[in-house]
């Protein structure tokens, strides 16, 4: 058993994106407090620790840099890793959330023997920035105690003497019967197998028992090995290569449908989907589709290319394609016959298509927002990733149907103004409603409330415009605005 | 109320409704309102097509009950985007009112594309126009304006201008904004005298 | 001008809604020219006597000035938020007896609802609403229906009294709703009136009152949305901006004026009556002339001395004249029902400055011993009620409170209030949350505070705790800070102070319910009841009489000696020999750090040292400046200087230093010029003078009277700070004296009966300064024995066990034990018998939980029956359930496990043990066993000899951070000699600050530097040893090796577990951090 601990793991990938000099820690909001959660090694060389709180630590060391721990890039890490390591065993499992576990029965000879193979994995590790601890040993428990008290190979045989010095936390059992069997002086894992097992047991349960057998391997503990999560890619090698765009929508399609059966089968639906050109001079083209929801429809999708493939310059034609899933989604299995549905799906794709061609940040949708400033009073977000919220039913008070960034009147006379010209109109008052008085957010600088305070009112003009004026008295500015068009 | 009001059911505002399938035009100072009084009458998703650099946008928080959650607006680079994304989305069935503010007239061959889009779809199309920009294509055109009057606040008038198959009219409207409910009131010259005390 | 009076104002007394200080609203007012100003806040009327005492306040500034400024009257009044109606009401008394009503309605609601809310319906106002002015305040919008009914309703039952409140919103529609206002007041017959709904006294208070709302409603500041305040008008406005909205209706603005007029109560009408304590027959006054003769007998056995029966004579002419007999005989009878009970009690305060209250037991301090000036206690001309503090034992005055409440009911006694302010603190957590700086964040800077500090952060707080100060949001959130600081959070019942009348209580001030249960709490506090000359008794609770009497018991016990606080031999000169050694560790008050390194300096060898050294290491003195002149003067390296007869009539006694309140008062009477009662005002006042703005007038004639007189310009300075000082933290002399005495009295059980001392210490914990651990260990300091915790000999608390030699050991009670539950340790006790042979009979006689069994083992309770820790524990972990031990039977029988030989631990693994269970050990310090690997270090015990650069290692005892102190840090070290001061400079502080800051055991180098007998150790450099105190048990040891090994412990997956040495060791060895 090879087991493999990589006690950096998540300040190391992190680090490996974007490198930082000195120390630096991850840190997890865990109620309501900032605590380091992983450090690099010059933050643990300078007296920090995981679980520190990040106030304290700042306190510390002051030139301490910080990243919000990211679990899930973590976790996609450790899969990335376990996939890696099946080159040196069938069987890799995860083992924790900073571990692997790889069953390497009658491997070693393939690297050398089994100190080769541990220092053929730790450099290859250690070239990818990656710091990790491993150690091969007849039983997993044998392995991960090794690896996490400074790594090595235990011969066959030599589990106990190996084991029997460490200390009985090595045994991976909780915290709590580990501190209650120390109170009672049974510090190493030797000193638990002088003790009868049933007394033991009875006090301990009999997890500390299975434990300490797996470790010294009168009990098997096999690895399972993880299915490797399914890749929805396809691709085909042209004979001849092809160059119009007919042709390479045509080879598309029947990608298309094999990468929607692919998906079919999983239940997925695809969100992204990317389609590589290889030109014969082994330079690739890439065509990115965004889709407004997941779907596994290959004629939709298709139509989503037509646009990028025609601009793909095929240069001395292309003689590979490669469709690849880029994102995908769980998705049920289609409901025939539900309008609804249907139409959701008709309106999500209508969604793409504007998305593909104009950026899907151009199709947007509002949600109601909490303020009193006009213009934060919604939010403006992309369609595609936000689903519709109600606004709430609210006239008090009267707000304007057309909102526009202020535009200064012209020839104003009167306050509030009876006369004043508009985007090159004149306009004289009918009827003054106001003031309004609002004031800016004070915690929030909003560059376009600096003047301060406005007054509000609505004038009804005899042109017949109902419009929103504004003026800042705070400013000392006598300038009026207009900033909305009433109904 | 009379004169109308003897054309037309109580209550109903029948001949300001647009055919679907087709797509129509709106002129004047009070035409965003007119397009937000079809976007409440008509169920399902809308979507509103304007230019980037137009600067005028709906404001949710006060466009009629349930008109905000079902608007998708869309912002496009120059005016072939936009007409491009126009006939999308009259094209889609799904979609119930197409609102468009486009700059330029719309040539009789891009209308036409229009038209045939939205019959394809089966979707209502309004097109938000500058004073005299329209399309012959364009099924009817209208032309709104808010009505000043000392007393109301309501007042809107619009004026059907053009109409492929039917009628032409003025109606003067009073409508809060609020809900689908217009009421049709008599025209200025014909109004009866308010019962409060004049101001 | 446009005359206005603003009926409807909100204070910050409506807790987190009011966005300014009655104070501030009253001055305002006064400066727009404002007619009159209600303070109306939501069902209270906590706010208008502080309202009433700033007017009071403007009008002496007023009257000094000889301006003839016109001021604003003040109306009380409240507003009634109804449980079964949209429409609120202000409620405006215009008579006395209308204010009684209001009251009255408030404490129905509020005795009704649970503690700060208040449960009133239309139903009560209708029955109560009589004489009031009332101004409804119908819901916005105004479409909503149904409320006008209510109009009319009220409308009906008090004819001429209703009104509708028109309050303009600034919203772009107050036309429209004025309009529609004035409809509804003509369909209801509400005549209709100008309010401004006022939530501040100035438009800059708007971030304040949004900070508030987001307190209130649970939000931070980003999302509070629209229920932020649009604008800055509900602020107070001057009657021409309120006509200028109201131009069309000047009828609403004229009639705030009429309704002004006819709220003609004022705050000052109060009459208050005390309860008539005449008994059989014998009115008040004879009855405390008999106990007063009688007094004199049981106090002088050997007959009074001439001074003395002409001063009671004096005294109880006084009393007669102003009649406050009823007063005294009512603390006469508290006390005799405390002695009845055998509860301690003792008087503090001025009232130790009445013979009279010698006489009737109230207090204890021989009047010989100090300088009476009973004016200070009660005065004529000052007309304002004396002030007896009584003190009784911590433990055992919820007895005599209920007994007052039996005695003269609900309705007519009551507990002050205490308006809990915003401090650095609170401030700090609360705005910090608002403007969404990070928890963590939050809780590094509110911990740096240094006790009730008044300030917000400086820049470099902000910058140690990771936050810029120039960033716009932190500068932000610091301007919020420092603006809601002193800005009342909540009421919460006074310490102990009773208001008792004779009539109801409740027609005078409304009463709710405390949080405690069984105390009902009035809305004013201290300073509102002495702005009102309202009468308060203060019940006080005092950790050391607890002590006191658990020692005295015992002493009867075990010496069969009965003591009383009166019969303590006096000026005891061993006692006073031990005091000079600074041998103080358990003695009332000065057994803090800086009284004992006071206490060799000042030398104290009679009662009246006492008094000085009590009262001088305070804010107050420390503030003037005082403390070094006074004992360089003692100690006669300074001459006292001559500062004429009459000061030295007032200074003489403490070298020319003024080291109490009624000193600082009478300077200002012979020195600066001012009459007494102006004096005493000074003092009183000194609150209201600071919110007010107006103490800087003072402080000039002060200065200048003094300047005029002659004295030297540095000298007044010192003598008026103090004065500040003072009002705040000052002792009186007659106070210090109280004190002193119990000083003394736990001074003298601590130098002959040191375990008895210390049994009743540990008995009556929490108290003091120290924790168990160093209690116990300065008993062994003394030559007590102290026996450990055993399942066959402690009870519960601490006991006295005869030794053969005739002295006493102190046997340590399960209290010690970490965990454990008094009941179980009244099971232990109750099925002893003739002892437990093992741990199963424990958990089979007792019933004792398994876990509670654990707790007992791990303290090495089992010691005694033969089973060493390990064996006892192993055994306890066997009766875990499930599997209850019947299975194997109770009489030997069934199945025997097989016997188990578990190590045997070292010394220091049961040292660890010891601090694991009970944070104490009786078998070793720490340093003890660290010792060999420690060559280099000096015992603590050897800092006093040595000189020039030593090096020490020791325990983190107290880490203090005093913010005046400019980032100087003071650390306590304790090894098993004794202890050390550490002064680690602030350069020093930055190149170790993860030593000082977060470490357990400490090794420091430095200079010793010598102040008299005190020696401190000034750090130039400083060594984090924590993760040696783990290679003392084997325990810890699994953490030093995993921390080689570089394994990192996830925060997520160890919870709670962390396992890192250094927070080992601070679970175990925890120091008192004082920021």
């Amino acid at each position: 058993m090879l087991s493999i601990w990589f006690p950096r793991l998540a300040s190391d990938i992190s680090l490996r994106a974007r490198p930082v000099e000195g120390p630096f820690a991850l840190t997890l909001r865990a109620s309501n407090a900032e605590n380091l959660y992983c450090l690099n090694s010059t933050a643990s060389a300078v007296g920090l620790h995981p679980g520190m709180p990040l106030a304290d630590a700042r306190a510390v060391c002051p030139v301490l840099s910080t990243r919000p721990a990211d679990l899930i890039r973590e976790g996609r890490a450790l899969e990335g890793l376990r996939r890696w390591t099946s080159r040196y065993g069938p069987h890799a499992a995860k083992d924790g959330t900073d571990g692997l576990i790889v069953d390497v029965s009658g491997v070693p000879h393939l690297f050398g023997g089994e100190v080769e193979l541990l220092a053929d994995l730790e450099a290859r590790l250690e070239r990818a920035g990656v710091s990790s601890k491993s150690a091969i040993a007849e039983t997993r428990g044998g392995a991960w105690a090794l690896a996490r008290r400074g790594g090595g190979v235990i011969p066959e045989g030599g589990l106990l003497s190996r084991l029997g010095p460490m200390p009985v936390s090595a045994l991976r059992i909780e915290a709590p019967v580990a501190e209650g069997l120390t109170r009672l002086g049974l510090h190493k894992i030797v000193d638990l197998t002088a003790v009868p097992r049933a007394p033991l047991a009875r006090r301990f349960g009999a997890e500390l028992l299975r434990r300490l057998d797996q470790a010294l391997g009168t009990q098997a503990e096999p690895v399972a090995a993880e299915a490797d999560a399914p890749h929805f890619g396809v691709r085909m090698t042209l004979p001849e290569p092809i160059g119009l765009t007919a042709d390479v929508m045509g080879v598309l399609d029947r990608l298309l449908v094999r990468l929607c059966d692919k998906l079919a089968s999983a239940q997925m639906g695809a969100r992204a989907v990317r389609l590589e050109l290889q030109r014969v001079d082994r330079s690739a083209a890439v065509v990115d589709v965004g889709l407004a929801r997941a779907m596994r429809d290959p004629v939709r999708i298709s139509a989503l290319f037509l646009k990028g493939v025609d601009e793909v310059d095929s240069g001395f034609g292309i003689d590979g394609l490669r469709l690849t899933a880029t994102v995908t989604e769980p998705l049920a299995p289609e409901q025939i016959g539900n309008a609804q549905a249907r139409a959701e799906d008709e309106l999500s794709h209508l969604i793409s298509r504007i998305g593909n061609r104009l950026g899907f940040d151009a199709v947007q949708r509002f949600l109601p927002a909490s303020s009193r400033i006009p213009e934060r009073s919604f939010l403006t977000v992309p369609a595609a990733y936000a689903a519709p919220e109600p606004f709430p039913p609210k006239r008090r008070p009267r707000r304007p149907i057309t909102l526009f960034p202020a535009e200064a009147l012209a020839q104003v006379s009167g306050s509030p103004p009876a006369r004043f010209s508009w985007r090159r109109m004149a306009f004289t008052t009918l009827r003054a409603h106001g003031p309004e008085r609002i004031t800016p957010e004070w915690w929030f600088d909003n560059p376009a409330w600096r003047s301060g305070v406005r007054d509000y009112w609505r004038i009804e003009t005899n042109e017949g415009p109902r419009l929103w004026l504004f003026r800042t008295p705070q400013s000392g500015s006598r300038d009026w605005y207009a900033q909305g068009v009433f109904l | 109320m009379r004169t109308l009001r003897d054309r037309l059911q109580a209550g109903s505002d029948k001949p300001l409704h647009l055919l679907k399938g087709r797509v129509h035009e709106v002129e004047g100072r009070g035409r965003t309102g007119f397009a937000l009084y079809h976007a409440a009458r008509l169920a399902g998703p809308i979507f509103w097509i304007v230019l980037a650099h137009d600067h005028d946008r709906p404001m949710p928080g006060s466009l009629p009950e349930g008109v905000a959650e079902r608007l998708h607006f869309i912002e496009a680079r120059d005016e072939t985007n936009l007409l491009w994304t126009v006939e999308e989305a009259l094209r889609a069935r799904p979609v119930s009112l197409v609102i468009s503010a486009p700059e330029k007239p719309i040539s009789l061959t891009a209308g036409r594309r229009l038209q045939l889009a939205a019959e394809a779809g089966g979707t209502t199309g309004l097109m938000l126009i500058q004073e005299g920009r329209g399309s012959n294509a364009a099924e009817t055109r209208w032309k709104c304006d808010p009505l000043p009057s000392p007393l109301d606040s309501t007042r809107h008038r619009w004026i059907l201008n053009k109409n492929k198959r039917g009628t032409i009219g003025i109606y003067d409207v009073s409508w809060n904004g609020t809900t689908v409910a217009v009421h049709l009131v008599p025209q200025a010259g014909e109004r009866h005298q308010p019962e409060g005390p004049p101001r | 001008m446009t005359a206005y009076a603003e009926l409807c104002v909100t204070s910050n007394f409506t807790f987190l809604r009011g966005a300014s200080h009655p104070e501030e609203l009253v001055k305002r007012a006064a400066e727009l020219g404002l007619t009159a100003i209600a303070i109306t806040d939501r069902n209270s009327v906590a706010g208008v006597v502080r309202a009433f005492s700033a007017l009071k306040e403007l009008a002496r500034v007023a009257e000094e000035a000889e301006q003839g400024a016109s001021l604003p009257r003040l109306i009380p009044g409240a507003r009634l938020v109804l449980t079964d109606s949209k429409v609120e009401w202000i409620a405006l008394p215009t008579d006395l007896a209308a204010w009684s009503r209001l009251t009255r309605l408030l404490s129905l609601g509020k005795r009704r609802a649970e503690k700060g809310s208040c449960h009133i319906g239309l139903a009560d106002l209708e029955e109560w609403g009589r004489g009031m002015v009332l101004i409804a305040l119908p819901p916005d919008p105004l479409d909503a229906t149904g409320f006008e009914r209510d109009l009319r309703r009220i409308a009906a039952r008090f004819t001429g009294q209703c009104f509708l409140g028109a309050a303009p919103l600034y919203d772009g529609q107050d036309q429209e709703r004025l309009d529609r206002l004035a409809e509804i007041s003509q369909a209801t017959g509400l005549p209709k009136v100008a309010v401004g709904n006022v939530l501040m006294h100035r438009s800059s208070r708007r971030p304040l009152a949004d900070v508030l709302t987001c307190i209130r409603e649970g939000c931070t500041i980003d999302t509070i949305g629209d229920r932020r305040l649009a604008n800055g008008e509900h602020r107070l406005k001057s009657g021409d901006e309120l006509a200028r909205i109201f131009h069309r209706y000047p009828a609403a603005l004229r009639r705030t004026v009429e309704i002004a007029d006819r709220c003609a109560f004022r705050m000052d009408q109060l009459r208050y009556q005390y309860p008539d304590e005449a008994r059989d027959g014998e009115s008040a006054q004879s009855r405390l002339e008999r106990l007063a003769r009688e007094g004199l007998h049981w106090r002088y056995p050997g007959g009074p001395p001439p001074k003395i029966v002409s001063r009671v004579e004096k005294e109880l002419h006084l009393i007669a004249e102003v009649e406050y007999a009823s007063y005294f005989l009512t603390v006469y009878d508290i006390v005799s029902f405390a002695r009845s009970k055998g509860i301690l009690c003792q008087g503090r305060g001025s009232a130790a400055n009445s013979v009279v209250c010698y006489l009737l037991g109230i207090t204890e301090v021989p009047p010989e011993s100090i300088t009476l000036i009973f004016e200070r206690f009660i005065s004529k001309e000052r007309g304002e009620p004396p002030d007896i503090d009584v003190d009784f034992e911590h433990e055992r005055r919820e007895e005599v409170i209920q007994w007052i409440y039996e005695r003269y009911t609900r309705e007519r006694a009551g507990l002050t209030a205490v308006v809990i302010h915003f401090r650095s603190r609170a401030a700090i957590r609360e705005v910090g949350k608002v403007m969404g700086l990070s928890q963590d964040v939050i809780a590094r800077l509110a911990g740096q505070i240094w006790g009730w500090s008044s300030s917000a952060p400086g820049e470099d707080r902000l910058r140690e705790a990771g936050l810029s100060p120039e960033d716009n949001r932190v500068a932000l959130a610091v301007k919020l800070i420092g603006e809601i600081i002193g800005f009342p959070r909540h009421l919460s019942q006074h310490v102990g102070g009773f208001v008792i009348t004779q009539g109801r209580l409740d027609e005078l001030c409304p009463i709710e319910n405390a949080a405690m249960e069984d105390r009902t709490v009035i809305e004013w506090d201290k300073d509102d009841i002495d702005a009102l000359g309202l009468l308060k008794v203060d019940i006080l609770a005092l950790g050391m009489l607890t002590a006191i009497r658990k020692a005295f018991g015992l002493i009867e016990d075990h010496r069969q000696q009965q003591l009383t606080l009166a019969n303590i031999p006096p000026e005891d000169g061993r006692v006073y020999d031990m005091l000079c050694k600074a041998d103080a560790i358990g003695v009332f008050q000065v057994e803090s750090r800086a009284q004992l390194n006071f206490l060799p300096r000042m030398k104290p060898r009679k009662f009246y040292d006492l008094v000085c050294e009590v009262a001088i290491v305070r804010p107050g003195p420390i503030q003037g400046g005082m403390v070094h002149p006074f004992i360089n003067r003692r100690q006669g390296r300074e001459k006292v200087e001559d500062l004429g007869p009459a000061m030295m009539e007032v200074l003489g006694r403490t070298y020319g230093v003024p080291l109490f309140q009624e000193q600082a008062m009478q300077i200002a009477v012979v020195a600066a010029g001012f009459t007494p009662a102006e004096a005493d005002r000074l003092r009183r006042s000194l609150a209201t003078f600071k919110r007010m703005g107006t103490i800087g007038g003072f402080r000039d004639r002060f200065v200048g009277g003094m300047l005029e007189r002659g004295y030297d310009a540095e000298f007044a300075a010192r003598c008026f700070a103090q004065i500040e000082g003072f009002g705040s933290y000052g002792f009186p002399e007659s106070h210090a004296a109280s004190f002193a005495r119990l000083v003394y009295v736990s001074a003298w059980l601590k130098r002959h009966h040191q375990a008895i001392f210390t049994c009743a210490l540990l008995n009556a914990q929490p108290m003091g300064f120290y924790a168990p651990a160093q209690l116990v260990r300065d008993a062994r300091d003394h030559g007590v024995e102290v026996r450990p915790v055993s399942v066959n000999d402690s009870v519960w608390d601490c006991t006295i066990e005869p030794r053969a030699d005739g002295s006493h050991a102190l046997r340590l009670g399960f209290r010690q034990v970490k965990g454990m539950r008094e009941e179980d340790a009244i099971w232990i006790k109750a099925a002893r018998g003739n002892g437990y042979p093992d741990v199963e009979s424990v958990w089979r006689r007792a019933g004792l939980r398994p876990d509670a069994l654990d707790r007992l083992a791990e303290a090495d309770g089992f010691a005694a029956l033969g089973l060493s820790r390990r064996d006892a524990l192993w055994q306890a972990k066997a009766l875990k359930p499930p599997k209850p031990l019947p299975l194997f039977g109770l009489d030997g029988e069934g199945e025997h496990e097989p016997l188990v030989d578990l190590p045997r631990m070292t010394l220091g693994q049961e040292v660890i043990e010891d601090y694991l269970a009970m944070r104490l050990s009786l078998r070793a310090h720490p340093l003890e066993i660290l010792r060999p690997n420690l060559p280099e270090s000096l015992p603590a015990a050897s800092v006093l000899q040595a000189k020039g650069r030593i090096q020490l290692t020791g325990l983190v005892i107290t880490r203090q951070r005093p913010g005046t102190a400019s980032g100087v840090v003071f650390l306590t070290l304790e090894d098993e000699t004794g202890t050390a001061n550490v002064v680690v400079w602030k350069k020093v502080y930055e190149a170790f600050r993860a030593a000082v800051v977060a470490g357990r055991l400490l090794r420091v180098t430095g200079r010793t530097e010598r102040d008299g007998q005190v020696t401190h150790l000034i750090a130039e450099r400083i060594e984090d040893l924590s993760a040696r105190l783990s290679t003392i048990g084997h325990q810890l040891r699994i953490g030093a090796e995993t921390e080689r090994a570089g394994e990192t412990v996830r925060p997520t997956r160890t919870a709670g577990r962390a396992r890192h040495p250094r927070e080992q060791a601070k679970k175990l060895f925890p120091s008192r951090d004082f920021h």
